[in-house]
């Protein structure tokens, strides 16, 4: 698989990140995996200030795992964050959430999401959603370069 | 003998002739003479005759001689009657006994013959005008059969012989001559008679001619001149009758009417018409003019040329002015009727004639042609009450002569409603009622006119609110009692002007402002506030002013209006209270969305990586609690969702559109079948079913039962799931989702859509009991209806309806709660 590229997982639920992470594994996803805990840091990740200013900034994930939930910068801001700025603009964000209300579905497309999961109660069918996203996102999608 | 019987009948011819010249003396009163005289004369004329007959007798014998003296002797007692036949009796008696022979035989036949004709005239019950030829013959008989027994006064032997010889003769020739004479006697009497009556006629018709009270004139219709005029004639038309028998008719008739005399001549001359009567003028002498009626006839017969009329006139001057002053009357009494709008009428009680006049014709506007006499007809132009009231009056008039004097309402014959007055004055003959006169008048423009004025005086002062009247000059003309009551209990002066302040020029300009429109305004007195409505009063300058205590009804409005204010305010607040609970409701879901669910994603998620973890050294009794602790939290995931899922049907904003019912069950249908591969499921969807509502509830309301459907039937190896329609006796046309599977017990059919409520056992069939209830919301929230029929073991049958929304669509956040 490809170990090169990082997938950044905004998640403040250590239960969840750890699932997360169990899950990608369970799948043979090998790939880095990057936990911010807020929306705050997930942004700083990706815009290389913060904790994260060391970093070189146009160095992006391959994809954003994103919930929504988050302490101070919610899942939604950090989004249109991302969607502003025009060198993360056609950065992958897929929406990994408990949530399955119509008008964060329909508030998470608006702000140009590429897709929603609904993070299932049932663990077996979560791990097969989360093989699913892999495959689509890490393996078949062509990310465009961008000028940096 | 031969010689002799000649000699005998020309005797018998002079007999005759002398006969008739007697008779003639007897008759006709050439002479003036006393009768008795005349009839000695008649008697003497006829003893000469009878001596010149017994002169030329018929000798049988000498000493028995024949003669005709019987027959005109017994004629003479028949015609000429006792003193003349006495004569000739004793005449011919004499000459008898002069002649000598058988002279008791000879004067005895004399006496026979003549007592035989006196006793005759004497029985006989008729005028001698009228004997008959058969009277004749029986006195011929009678006077002959005497005479032939009078014979045997000769010796036996002689009267024998005569008779022997004689009889025959006697019997067949001297009754005859009897009968001959008669008869001629009897015509000169007829014709005498005649002539005297005709005399008579001609004497009595001078009388009535020259005597006649009216005017008579015989004129030739060729001419028209005059032949004969009587005095009265010629006094009518002052002119002597010398000089009218010059002239001629066309010169004394009135010019204006010779046309019609030539007229009617020449009709009478044409002999269309045998005598005319005319109406016409003549022209006196000194130049007057007489009215006359006149009545001519023809004196010819038909057939005969045209020559005389016979003209009657009568003086009808006075009856034509009579005439004439009496049209004057009566043109002058309907003037005056119409004039007055009075009509009169007669009714006569013997004849039981009612008479109209034309004004009553009129009144009732009725053509004249209309006869009034029948009265139940005439009652027809009134009222019930009316009818009844002039029935009784005008019976009581007829009956007792009691008058009467009513106003009633009236419909005409056109059915204009009029009124009348009416009035019978009944005039008694004997104290009995004759004939009643009365009168009927149209006073509709009167009562009209009384009412108005009724009217116009009793509102204002009865008026309960307050009239004045003022003049445009500032002074009150006229306040009503409600006016001053009103002022006092405010507790303000007396002035009605306070109902209308202002100068009189202000009062001019709106006097001519309410000339159009009556002005209405809000007025101000004291405490109280008045509705005032000025009006123009026509044909005056004054302003008439009508003020309703509005006070109350203002107070009432306020505090409608305030009540108005405060509900709004109510209201407002009350939805600010139901939005911040909706919005905290909003909130609690979307953090149980959030929160509650991931929770149990680390129960389950963890107790699966400690199975894989660790599951080698866990013992079996280990592994299998870890199971219930996965399958407790699945299925408290599932009750999340569902809750969540109750929760937004319950609240989510209705988008209201067409569906294609049967699609969306087919979808629905599709995701079980792809989700449970290892069922046999026969689903047969009705197409073409279509309703308005929202497709996303719809779409879970489908799903829910669809779920049930194949929940219910998972025992069955051939399952059967139907969706449809059909239309339900109270409800309307509903959609139906039917299977064959498990069913349930009706008893409980009630408890099925209560959220959490089971009817099976989990292990049975896994649920949440959440499902029907959320289907019912969704269909509620259509204003639809659901409801479930089935029976344990053999299916049951799920229905809802969904009204057409659109017209609801005002309604739709009613279920939002």
């Amino acid at each position: 698989m490809m170990t090169d590229k990082i997938i950044l997982l905004v998640e403040d639920n250590p239960d969840d990140v750890d699932l997360t992470i169990r899950a990608l594994e369970k799948n043979n996803i090998a790939n880095e995996v990057v936990v911010a805990h807020d929306g705050e840091e997930a942004l700083e990740y990706l815009t290389a200030t913060g904790t994260y200013a060391l970093r070189s900034a146009s160095d992006l994930p391959q994809v954003v795992l994103l919930d929504l939930k988050l302490p101070k910068v919610s899942g939604l801001d950090v989004l249109r964050a991302v969607r502003e700025s025009p060198r993360t603009r056609l950065l992958p964000v897929v929406i990994l959430t408990s949530s399955s209300e119509e008008r964060d579905i329909i508030a998470s497309y608006n702000l140009g999401a590429n897709s929603y999961i609904r993070k299932p109660v049932d663990f077996d069918q979560f791990l097969e959603a989360v093989r699913e996203l892999g495959l689509y996102w890490l393996v078949l999608n062509q990310v465009p370069r961008v000028d940096r | 003998m031969e010689s002799n019987e000649f000699i005998a009948l020309v005797t018998n011819v002079s007999l005759l002739i002398a006969m008739a010249f007697v008779y003639d003396l007897a008759t006709v009163r050439v002479l003036n003479l006393d009768r008795r005289l005349r009839q000695v004369l008649v008697g003497l004329g006829l003893g000469v005759i009878a001596v010149a007959t017994m002169s030329a007798p018929w000798v049988f014998a000498p000493g028995i001689t024949f003669d005709s003296r019987s027959v005109l002797i017994g004629v003479s007692g028949l015609f000429f009657g006792a003193l003349p036949t006495f004569i000739v009796m004793a005449i011919a008696a004499a000459y008898r006994v002069f002649q000598g022979g058988a002279v008791l035989t000879g004067v005895s036949v004399i006496v026979a013959s003549g007592v035989v004709g006196l006793v005759m005239r004497r029985t006989l019950k008729r005028p001698l005008a009228d004997l008959r030829w058969s009277h004749l013959l029986v006195l011929g008989y009678a006077v002959h059969i005497a005479m032939l027994a009078l014979m045997f006064t000769l010796p036996l032997p002689t009267a024998l012989n005569v008779l022997r010889k004689i009889t025959l003769p006697v019997l067949t020739i001297y009754p005859l001559g009897t009968v001959a004479i008669g008869v001629l006697m009897l015509n000169r009497l007829r014709r005498e008679q005649a002539v005297a009556a005709v005399r008579e006629n001609e004497v009595q018709f001078r009388t009535l001619f020259e005597q006649a009270a009216v005017g008579v004139a015989k004129l030739d219709v060729r001419t028209g001149t005059f032949a004969l005029v009587n005095r009265r004639y010629a006094d009518l038309l002052g002119c002597p009758v010398q000089d009218l028998l010059k002239t001629d008719i066309y010169a004394v008739t009135h010019p204006d009417d010779r046309e019609a005399t030539r007229q009617n001549m020449h009709d009478l001359v044409a002999g269309t018409k045998p005598s005319y009567t005319l109406v016409k003028r003549f022209t006196r002498k000194d130049g007057g003019i007489i009215w006359a009626s006149v009545t001519a006839s023809r004196l010819w017969r038909t057939g005969d040329e045209p020559d005389f009329a016979m003209a009657v006139i009568e003086d009808i001057t006075e009856q034509k002015s009579v005439e004439e002053e009496l049209r004057q009357r009566e043109r002058l009494l309907n003037e005056v009727q119409e004039v007055s709008s009075i009509g009169g009428w007669e009714y006569d009680v013997q004849t039981r004639q009612l008479t109209w006049t034309r004004e009553v014709y009129r009144i009732h506007e009725l053509p004249s042609a209309y006869d009034p006499n029948d009265i139940h007809i005439d009652l027809q132009f009134y009222d019930t009450s009316g009818r009844a009231l002039i029935e009784t009056a005008f019976d009581r008039a007829v009956t007792a002569g009691e008058p009467y004097d009513l106003t009633v309402p009236f419909v005409t014959a056109k059915g204009n409603h009029r009124w009348v007055r009416t009035m019978g004055r009944p005039e008694l003959r004997d104290g009995l009622p004759v004939r009643v006169v009365g009168n009927i008048a149209d006073v509709t423009e009167r009562m009209r006119l009384e009412r108005q004025v009724a009217h116009l005086a009793s509102f204002p002062a009865q008026n309960p609110y307050a009239v004045v009247e003022v003049g445009t000059d500032g002074v009150v003309r006229f306040a009503n009692a409600a006016s001053a009551a009103t002022l006092s209990q405010l507790g303000l002066g007396p002035d009605a002007r306070q109902f209308l302040p202002g100068t009189s020029e202000e009062l001019a300009l709106l006097r001519s402002q309410c000339e159009e429109n009556p002005q209405t305004q809000e007025l101000q007195l004291g405490s109280a506030t008045f509705l005032r409505v000025v009006a123009a009063p026509p044909g005056d300058d004054s302003l008439r002013v009508y003020a309703v205590d509005i006070t109350d009804r203002k107070k009432m409005e306020e505090e409608i209006r305030s009540l108005n204010a405060n509900l709004e305010e109510r209201v407002r607040r009350r939805t600010i209270e139901l939005t911040a609970a909706n919005r905290e409701l909003e909130a609690f879901s979307y953090s149980v969305s959030h929160d509650l669910r991931a929770p149990l994603r680390s129960i389950d998620g963890f107790s699966q990586a400690f199975l894989e973890d660790y599951g080698t050294t866990v013992p079996e009794e280990g592994r299998k609690d870890l199971d219930r602790v996965r399958n407790a939290t699945r299925r408290m995931g599932v009750l999340i969702d569902d809750m969540l899922t109750l929760a937004r049907v319950t609240r989510s904003e209705m988008h209201l559109q067409t569906m294609d019912v049967s699609a969306m069950a087919a979808k629905a249908a599709r995701d079980l079948t792809e989700e449970s591969p290892g069922r046999d499921v026969h689903v047969d969807i009705e197409p073409g079913l279509t309703a308005v509502g929202d497709p996303q509830l719809l779409r879970i309301v489908l799903a829910n039962l669809l779920d049930n459907a194949w929940k219910f039937t998972s025992r069955r190896e051939h399952a059967h799931v139907a969706i449809g329609m059909v239309n339900d006796a109270q409800r309307g046309p509903a959609f139906f989702v039917r299977d064959d599977g498990a069913g349930f017990n009706p008893k409980y059919a009630g408890r099925l859509f209560v959220a959490f409520q089971r009817l099976h056992a989990h292990d049975e069939f896994p649920g949440t009991g959440i499902g029907l209830a959320t289907v019912e919301r969704a269909v509620r929230r259509h204003g639809g209806d659901v409801w479930a029929q089935g029976e344990v073991d053999r299916g049951a049958t799920f229905y809802f309806t969904i009204p057409n929304l659109s017209a609801l669509n005002s309604a739709k956040g009613d279920h939002d709660d």
